[in-house]
């Protein structure tokens, strides 16, 4: 039987289930805000809306550099459509200057992200820190242990020991080298 | 390299050179006439988006330094 040569072209390209249509998504549509003033205003209500403000802060304290929170931050108006990616790239030095400024008027302080972490690399940054004592923590409190807060500290109190100069007697004392001797 | 850390050192940058430009001659006789005439040319050209992103930067710094200055 001949196969139809248009049965061939009829099938799914490869990998198109993990597509969508052009225009599906908000950023292959025309941006909300096409301009960067109006970027900007986005931007400055959003940051300043309570809701965003006190996870903004969270995050700063965690010690996640304002570079690399202004980058997400626009990186995600573009999924959502909101602005292109030039606009964000634009706006991004205005967007590190308003986190700046939420970490100034709270008084946290935060990482700016300026300095290049190549330039020593024993250095640990606040945010592994941070995430490996969570992960100990989850662990331990999967496992059911309590958290070690402090070293036990060696208590003053007498101990049990049971005096050197009374020898143990009875039967199942321990047999000293002696009588051994005796006996051979 | 975080291109957030990039484009904020070079408007810093361009901010910083911004603020040492020259300013409008006050003597509107002799060579200066040229000059001036050029600068005010300037000044009526339409602002480019970059120049909105330096203002805005600009507000702000001003604000923190306020902020900074009003704490201590």
């Amino acid at each position: 039987m001949a196969i139809p040569k248009d049965a061939m072209f009829n099938a799914p390209i490869a990998g198109q289930m993990m597509t969508a249509e052009l225009g599906a998504r908000p950023f292959q549509r025309p941006p909300q805000y096409s301009t960067v003033d109006e970027a900007m205003d986005f931007y400055a209500k959003r940051i300043m809306s309570p809701k965003l403000r006190d996870g903004i802060l969270d995050v700063m304290e965690m010690g996640v550099p304002l570079t690399s929170l202004a980058n997400s931050l626009q990186a995600g108006g573009v999924m959502q459509g909101k602005h292109t990616i030039d606009v964000g790239v634009l706006i991004m030095p205005v967007l590190i200057e308003m986190l700046a400024y939420v970490g100034d008027e709270e008084g946290i302080e935060y990482d700016m992200g300026m300095d290049d972490p190549e330039e020593d690399p024993d250095k640990i940054r606040d945010v592994h820190i941070y995430k490996a004592m969570q992960k100990v923590k989850d662990k331990m409190e999967k496992s059911g242990e309590q958290p070690v807060e402090e070293p036990p500290v060696p208590s003053e109190e007498p101990t049990m020991e049971e005096p050197m100069g009374e020898k143990p007697a009875g039967l199942m004392a321990r047999p000293s080298a002696a009588p051994m001797e005796e006996g051979m | 390299m975080n291109p957030a850390r990039q484009v904020y050192s070079k408007a810093l940058a361009e901010l910083q050179g911004r603020s040492k430009t020259k300013q409008q001659p006050t003597k509107t006789g002799g060579l200066l006439q040229r000059t001036s005439n050029v600068m005010k040319q300037d000044q009526d050209k339409p602002k480019e988006p970059y120049d909105s992103v330096l203002d805005a930067m600009d507000q702000i710094r001003t604000q923190r330094k306020k902020l900074k200055n009003g704490n201590s």
